[in-house]
C-alpha cells in the first residue's frame, strides 16, 4: 500500500475514499489483465464522452420550437469545432449503444448474471432503458425534420399501450399538439432526469461490480493488480472508441441537419435511428390490429425473460437457463440485424421513398442556405422556408397557378411512382400500348402499361444510356386533357415514374414584374412567354403587328416602367401622378413613346371596355407587388380583366392566400429571392451577389 | 523500468491524450466569441444635409440597422444615436459627429438643459459642446466618428457618418470589433 500525504489521511479518516480507491487500484486479477474485461469501462468511457460533449451542446442550444434549429445549426456551422462536438455527440450515441450490446452479450455469455450479481445485472438492464431513453428524446432536440417526425412517430407508439397509453402520450408531448412543451419535456428528460438516472446507477453498478470483482475464467498463471494494468487496458479501449469516432464524424463532416420541422409538410420520409431500425421494422411487419403484437408483446417478453434471468437461473437448471439466455440474446440480435437489413433494402428500392429523400436533401441544403446567407427570421426557423419565395412560394405556385400558367417554361409537373407486384405485372396487359410494343423489352412494356392511366395514347418510345451505364426507357403519350405523360423506368428497376406535364395556356410567370419580363413582351408578344398561349390577349399581337417603335425605343419604354411605373406609390393617384410627365419641359422619351403608341388602349388608372371597342387593363403601377397581388385576387375586377368573358378570365384568389403567401408569391415572379446553390456558378454570376444583398436589407 | 512502469506510462499517456482530445475541440468551442469579430461592415450613413444643422445647436440622429443576434437576424431597428454638432465657419471640420454613448458606462447622453453642452443623467457626468470632459466621472470625453469629408459651403451636402461602438470604463478609445 503506498504511503499517502497527511492531508489524504485526514480525508480518509473522514471519508474513507482514499483508501477505497487504494482497494480498488490493488484489487488482484487472477489470469492477468485484458482486454476481456474492458467493456463495462468502455461503455463507461463513451458515456462520459456524451456527457461532456452534451455539456457543451447546453452552453449553445435552445429548447423552443422556434430556435431549437437556429441553435443547432448555429453550433454546426458557426461555432469553432462545434460540428465536431456535435458530431462526437451524435455518433457517440451510437457508441454507446454498441458498446452497451456488446456488454450484455459478454454479461449473458460469461453468465455474469448470476447470484451474487443479481443487482449488477438489475441495475444493468436499468441503465440500458435509460440509455435508449436517452437515445430517443436527443433525436427530436435539433426540431429538424428527422426528430420532428420520428418522434411524432415514437410518441404514437407508447400512445398504443393499452390502458395508460394515451395519457403517457398526453403527459409526454405536453399536450396534444408537438411544440414548445413537447421540446422541452423532451429535453428535461434528456439533459436532467435520464442521465442522472444513469450517474446513479453507474455508481451503484461500479461499486456492486467492485464488491464482487470482475468475471471471468481463471487463467493460471500471472495474477495483475487492477493499476496500471486493466486500467491501461480500459484506457486504451476508450481511446480506441473515441480514435474511431473522431474519424467517423470527420469523414462524415459532422451530422447533417435537416430542414426545420414543417408540421404541415407530408412527405418526409421518416426513419429512425439505425439502431432502433428494427423495432420500426418490426413495426412494420403487423397489421394495424396486431401491431401491439410488434411494439409491445415482443420487445416486452424479451426484456421480461432478462430481467428474471438470475430468478430462473435458481428455479431451473442452470445449464440449461443460461443455454437459453445465450440463445435468447443471439436470437434476438441475429433478429434484429435481419430486421435492420430488410428495412434498409425496402427502402432502397423503394422508389417513393427516393424521391422523398431526394426532396427533403433539397429542403435541407435550401435551408442550411437560407440560414448561412440571412441568419434566421426572429420569429423562428418555421418562417425560415415560409418566407422563402423559391420554397413556399414554388410550392404555392405549383398548386394554384402552374396548370395554366409557366414557370421558367415549366409547367406543373406530377410524379407519381408505380411499383408492381409480380401478380401485377403478369396481369398488365402491354398490347395497350399499341404500335409501340415492339420497341421495348416485354418486362418493360408490362411495367409500362401497369403504371400509365388507362385514358392514356401513347405516343412514341425510347431508349437511351444512363449515369451508370443502365438504359432507361422512356415512354411519352398524352392523357384525355390532352396533357403530355411520361414514364421512366430503368433496367432492372422494379419501378415506374410517371410524369403529367400540365399544358400551358397562361403567360411565364419567371421574371413577372421585372423590366426584362417587360421588354422580352414588347418585343414579342405572340412568344410562349407571353401571350402566345393565351388568346384572349391576342390586343398586343395586333399592337406589334402595326407598331413602329425601333428596339432602343422599346428600350426607352421598358426604362420608363422600370423607372416610374413599377416603383408604384401607394396612395398617390395615377393623375397627379402622370402630373409629372405631362407637363414635364422634357419627359423621359419611353413616356412619349408610351403616349404614342400604348395609351390608345392602355390609359393610365383606367381599364377595362372604353365603348372605343379597345379592351385593356390598367396598367398603372403594374409590376409592382401592390398590382401583381391585386391581379391575383382579383384579375376579374372591372379596371383588368373584366372586360373578358368570365370564363377567359383568370382566376381570382380573392381571400385564399394569406398576405404573407402572396408576397413569397410576388417575389418569386419578381425573382426576389437567394440563388439556389449551384447557380452562383451560372452566367449571370455577376447579379447574384446583389440580389443576396437585396434579399438581406429587403426584409 | 519493469512492466509495471510501462503500464503506468501508458495509461498516463492515454488519459492524457483522451483528455486532450476532448479539451481542445472543447476550449475552442467555447472560446468562439473571443475569436469570432464581426466583419468590418461599418460603412458611412448618411444622417443629414449640411443644411439641416445650425452652428452651435446639436441634433441626435439614430443609427438604424439590422441586428444579428448569434443565429437570428432582426430587421432594422434603431441600435445608437449620434449627435451633430455644426462648427462655427472656417473650423477644419464642418459637422463633429459624437457618439450618444457615455464612455463611463454606456448610458444615453443628452443635450444640456441650457443647450450648451451634454449631460449624461447616469452619474450627472457634463461635457462641453465639443464632447470634452467637464468632470472626471467618465474615464474620457464623448467618442467622436469619423464624418465623411463635406463641402462646407453646399447646404445640400450629405453628412456622411461612420457609427462604431467603443469599450466604455477605459480612458483609452478602444473599437469594439
Ligand atoms: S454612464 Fe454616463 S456618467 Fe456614468
Amino acid at each position: 500500500m503506498p504511503k499517502r500525504s497527511r492531508f489524504l489521511e485526514w480525508v480518509d479518516a473522514r471519508t474513507g475514499v482514499p483508501s477505497s480507491l487504494d482497494r480498488t487500484a490493488s484489487e488482484q486479477l487472477r489470469g492477468g489483465a485484458g482486454l476481456r474485461y474492458v467493456f463495462g469501462s468502455a461503455l463507461a468511457g463513451a458515456f462520459l464522452i456524451q456527457l461532456i460533449t452534451g455539456l457543451l451542446l447546453m452552453a449553445s442550444y435552445v429548447p423552443s420550437s422556434s430556435h431549437a434549429w437556429g441553435s443547432v445549426w448555429y453550433i454546426n456551422n458557426e461555432l469553432d469545432f462545434g460540428w465536431l462536438i456535435r458530431g462526437l455527440h451524435h455518433f457517440g450515441s451510437s457508441a454507446v449503444v454498441i458498446l452497451l450490446a456488446l456488454h450484455l452479450v459478454q454479461t449473458i455469455v460469461l453468465a455474469a448474471y448470476r447470484a451474487p450479481r443479481e443487482f449488477t445485472w438489475w441495475l444493468g438492464l436499468l441503465m440500458m432503458f435509460a440509455v435508449l431513453g436517452l437515445a430517443l428524446t436527443g433525436y427530436l432536440l435539433p426540431w429538424d425534420q428527422k426528430g420532428y417526425w420520428a418522434t411524432r412517430v415514437a410518441t404514437n407508439i407508447a400512445g398504443t399501450t393499452p390502458v395508460i397509453g394515451p395519457v403517457v402520450q398526453r403527459v409526454l408531448v405536453g399536450g396534444v399538439e408537438y411544440g414548445n412543451q413537447t421540446l422541452t419535456r423532451m429535453y428535461a428528460l434528456h439533459v436532467g432526469l435520464l442521465p442522472m438516472l444513469i450517474v446513479l446507477g453507474l455508481i451503484g453498478h461500479w461499486t456492486l461490480a467492485r464488491r464482487h470483482g470482475l468475471t471471468g475464467r481463471d487463467r493460471p498463471g500471472r495474477t495483475d493488480s487492477y493499476w496500471p494494468f486493466q486500467v491501461f487496458y480500459n484506457l486504451l479501449a476508450i481511446t480506441v472508441v473515441l480514435g474511431i469516432l473522431l474519424a467517423i464524424v470527420w469523414v462524415n463532416h459532422g451530422v447533417t441537419l435537416e430542414a426545420p420541422a414543417d408540421p404541415s409538410g407530408t412527405d418526409y420520409p421518416a426513419r429512425p435511428e439505425w439502431y432502433f431500425l428494427p423495432l420500426y421494422q418490426l413495426l412494420n411487419e403487423f397489421d394495424s390490429d396486431t401491431e401491439i403484437i410488434g411494439t409491445m408483446v415482443i420487445p416486452g417478453a424479451i426484456v421480461t425473460v432478462l430481467f428474471l434471468l438470475p430468478v430462473l437461473d435458481r428455479l431451473l437448471p442452470r445449464r440449461l437457463v443460461h443455454f437459453g439466455a445465450c440463445a435468447l440474446i443471439f436470437g434476438v440480435l441475429g433478429g434484429a440485424g435481419a430486421l435492420m437489413t430488410k428495412a434498409i433494402l425496402a427502402d432502397k428500392n423503394d422508389a417513393a421513398f427516393l424521391l422523398a429523400r431526394l426532396e427533403a436533401d433539397r429542403q435541407r441544403d435550401r435551408a442550411n442556405a437560407l440560414a448561412d446567407a440571412a441568419g434566421l427570421p426572429p420569429e423562428g426557423a418555421g418562417y425560415l422556408m415560409a418566407r422563402d419565395p423559391l420554397s413556399r412560394g414554388m410550392a404555392l405556385l405549383e398548386a394554384n397557378c402552374l396548370s395554366c400558367h409557366v414557370y421558367g417554361g415549366q409547367g406543373k409537373v406530377q410524379s407519381q411512382v408505380a411499383q408492381p407486384t409480380p401478380e401485377q405485372l403478369e396481369a398488365s396487359d402491354p398490347s395497350r400500348l399499341g404500335t409501340l410494343s415492339g420497341a421495348l423489352p416485354e418486362q418493360v412494356l408490362r411495367m409500362v402499361a401497369f403504371a400509365l392511366p388507362d385514358d392514356i395514347q401513347a405516343e412514341s418510345a425510347s431508349t437511351d444510356l444512363g449515369e451508370h451505364g443502365e438504359t432507361l426507357y422512356r415512354v411519352e403519350g398524352r392523357n384525355a386533357q390532352d396533357e403530355r405523360v411520361v414514364a421512366e423506368t430503368a433496367e432492372g428497376d422494379a419501378h415506374v415514374v410517371v410524369s403529367t406535364f400540365s399544358n400551358q395556356s397562361a403567360c411565364d410567370l419567371k421574371g413577372f414584374g421585372t423590366r426584362d419580363w417587360l421588354r422580352g413582351l414588347l418585343e414579342d408578344p405572340s412568344s410562349p412567354a407571353y401571350f402566345g398561349t393565351v388568346p384572349q390577349c391576342s390586343g398586343m399581337a395586333e399592337w406589334k403587328a402595326g407598331s413602329e417603335l425601333s428596339a432602343e425605343q422599346l428600350d426607352e419604354v421598358a426604362d420608363f416602367f422600370a423607372e416610374h411605373v413599377i416603383p408604384y406609390r401607394e396612395g398617390l393617384s395615377a393623375a397627379s401622378w402622370e402630373l409629372q410627365f405631362a407637363e414635364a419641359e422634357e419627359p423621359p422619351p419611353g413616356y412619349t413613346h408610351f403616349m404614342n403608341e400604348c395609351a390608345n388602349c392602355h390609359l393610365w388608372g383606367l381599364g377595362g371596355a372604353d365603348g372605343t371597342g379597345v379592351d385593356s387593363p390598367n396598367i398603372y403601377g403594374w409590376g409592382s407587388p401592390t398590382w401583381i397581388r391585386r391581379m391575383i385576387e382579383e384579375p376579374g375586377a372591372r379596371d383588368l380583366y373584366g372586360y373578358l368573358a368570365e370564363h377567359e378570365q383568370m382566376p381570382g384568389f380573392a381571400g385564399q392566400l394569406t398576405d404573407e403567401d402572396l408576397d413569397v408569391i410576388v417575389r418569386l415572379l419578381r425573382g426576389e429571392f437567394l440563388p439556389p446553390v449551384g447557380v452562383l456558378e451560372g452566367p449571370d454570376e455577376e447579379e447574384m451577389p446583389e440580389l443576396i444583398a437585396d434579399q438581406q436589407d429587403g426584409d | 523500468m519493469n512492466r509495471r512502469d510501462w503500464f503506468r506510462l501508458g495509461a498516463i499517456g492515454l488519459k492524457g491524450l483522451i483528455g486532450l482530445v476532448l479539451a481542445v475541440p472543447g476550449a475552442a468551442y467555447l472560446l468562439s466569441p473571443l475569436r469570432k469579430r464581426r466583419e468590418d461592415t461599418t460603412d458611412f450613413r448618411r444622417l443629414a444635409r449640411l443644411g439641416d444643422l445650425e452652428i452651435g445647436r446639436p441634433r441626435s440622429f439614430s443609427i438604424v440597422d439590422e441586428q444579428r443576434d448569434a443565429w437570428v437576424t432582426y430587421p432594422a431597428t434603431p441600435i445608437g444615436t449620434v449627435w451633430l454638432v455644426r462648427q462655427p465657419e472656417g473650423a477644419e471640420q464642418p459637422v463633429l459627429a459624437l457618439s450618444a454613448e457615455c464612455p463611463h458606462l454606456a448610458c444615453k447622453i443628452k443635450l444640456a438643459g441650457d443647450g450648451n453642452g451634454f449631460v449624461c443623467p447616469c452619474h450627472a457626468s457634463n461635457f462641453t459642446l465639443d464632447g470634452s470632459r467637464v468632470k472626471a466621472i467618465s474615464p474620457r470625453g464623448m467618442d467622436t466618428l469619423e464624418v465623411a469629408p463635406i463641402d462646407p459651403n453646399d447646404p445640400n451636402a450629405e453628412v456622411r457618418v461612420k457609427f462604431q461602438r467603443f469599450r466604455t470604463g477605459t480612458e483609452e478609445k478602444i473599437p469594439l470589433a
